[in-house]
């Protein structure tokens, strides 16, 4: 058909072409756009879960004044995974076995996750600083939370405060930097991200309008901040700030013409 | 040895080729618009925003939202941010003293979202105390909260809505502390979300205003 080397060279070219547009229409039909994330359902495989020691709420109780909110949360209840009684024996029986015991931290395969993200937030367009409170996430018990930031960064708790906090349970990790992780029970890290002070983010030089940040969520048998165990979140959502458009006025009364 | 045949042979080879380049343009332009797409559509920037002539020159404006559940047999994780709340932000409690100040929503058709129970609630309006207050206050009667319509014709009907004026804690535009000064006045649109539900990625403007006639 192409017996000119030249217009043989063209015809693969153009093939090559047609080829790469359509893996690339292809991928953009299997990359979901929506902010929903769902990892590909894996079957949940039951792990082993550690044996907690029992919580000690005195010392909260005590300097209850001084204590930052991140503190206030990890030595709560919600902060304390259950450990169900046939983990805990299952735990024991092996704990027999071996004289050093190795327990998993990251559950794989990862469980289905579910985090809900808005993909854009509207913001005032002189907005330096936002409350994130829409965040909704379910699908396991304990979790890594990595947030990062692309030209923001993230503070929780008291804001303007660093409120790192590290508890068998519950830890928090790179508060008012680009990079902060929190690892804890769901409902532990949604009630910190629900607290008065939240989640800001923040960026102390320049406007939010355009920047994101992103969450990865990943699933785990106790609390970690290990970095390596954020790459293996499979949800994964990314939230845009969009300025609104704001329109700042006086409205004066009606007059009688006499 | 050149022929007719090959000739028309190039030439059938050229028109192949030039058919192939046609049919590769909607795919390509197809594959670009998609990839410039951010979200659930196109996102619209401030060119519209533009500093009060009010009686506080300097007030903000921070949007709350939360997640709002909407399963379908298809979906079980279905649903939304909706709209919590809208905070005015910074405002100054002596200057406006008196004043009523309204908030509306406008989504990307520049068309105004109902914020009550009825079509014809677009906006909310509260009345700032004569004198600056020392603490919150969080009556919607105290401050008169109520619905206007888009021209400000007020609409009686029950009260979905919630206000708080806040002038001790922290202010939510940006962490500062809160003053009489620098207030924050959080209307929440339904506080138990049962029945109006705007979802956040709808509104793309909003708009505060304050009104000077005490009878307005």
């Amino acid at each position: 058909m192409f017996q000119n080397p030249r217009t043989k060279t063209i015809a693969f070219a153009i093939g090559g072409l047609i080829a790469l547009t359509l893996s690339a229409s292809f991928a953009d039909e299997l990359i979901p756009q929506d902010s929903v994330v769902e990892a590909p359902t894996a079957p949940y495989e039951e792990t082993l879960t550690p044996i907690v020691a029992p919580e000690d709420t005195s010392t909260v109780l005590a300097v209850v004044e001084t204590v930052t909110v991140a503190e206030t949360i990890g030595n709560s209840p919600i902060a304390t995974p259950r450990a169900t009684p046939q983990a805990s024996a299952q735990m024991e029986e092996e704990l027999s076995e071996s004289e050093t015991p190795t327990v998993e931290i990251l559950i794989t395969p990862q469980p289905r996750l579910t985090l809900h993200m808005p993909p854009a937030i509207g913001i005032d367009p002189r907005s330096r600083s936002y409350l994130m409170g829409s965040i909704e996430f379910w699908g396991t018990s304990t979790y890594l939370a990595c947030f990062t930031g692309s030209g923001v960064a993230l503070d929780v708790g008291t804001y303007g405060a660093i409120d790192d906090f590290e508890s068998e349970n519950f830890i928090v990790q790179g508060d008012r930097s680009q990079n902060l992780m929190i690892s804890g029970t769901g409902a532990a890290i949604k009630a910190l991200l629900r607290t008065p002070g939240g989640i800001r983010i923040f960026n102390s030089s320049a406007g939010l309008s355009g920047r994101t940040f992103t969450l990865a969520l990943t699933a785990l048998t106790s609390a970690s901040v290990d970095q390596s165990y954020c790459g293996a979140s499979r949800a994964i959502s990314t939230s845009f700030f969009s300025p609104l458009k704001i329109d700042l006025g006086i409205v004066k009364g009606s007059g009688t013409l006499k | 040895m050149s022929s007719g045949f090959n000739r028309s042979g190039r030439g059938k080879s050229k028109f192949v080729l030039g058919a192939l380049v046609l049919g590769c343009i909607p795919l390509l332009v197809s594959t670009f618009a998609a990839n410039v797409t951010v979200g659930t559509g196109s996102l619209e920037f401030g060119q519209g925003s533009q500093q009060a002539t009010a009686c506080d020159s300097t007030v903000y404006v921070a949007m709350g939202e939360e997640w709002h559940a909407s399963p379908t047999a298809q979906d079980s994780s279905n649903g939304f941010f909706r709209v919590r709340a809208v905070t005015v932000s910074n405002l100054d409690l002596t200057t406006c003293a008196g004043k009523k100040l309204r908030v509306r929503l406008i989504d990307g058709n520049s068309a105004e979202i109902t914020s009550g129970p009825t079509p014809e609630s677009k906006v909310l309006q509260i009345t700032l105390p004569d004198q600056a207050p020392t603490s919150n206050i969080s009556d919607p009667v105290m401050l008169g909260l109520s619905y206007l319509t888009g021209i400000g014709t007020p609409i009686s009907t029950p009260l979905l809505a919630n206000v708080s004026l806040s002038v001790v804690g922290t202010a939510v535009y940006d962490g500062t502390t809160l003053s009489a000064a620098n207030a924050d006045a959080t209307f929440y649109l339904d506080p138990t979300a049962a029945t109006v539900n705007i979802d956040g990625q709808t509104v793309r403007r909003t708009t505060v205003e304050t009104v000077n006639n005490p009878r307005a």
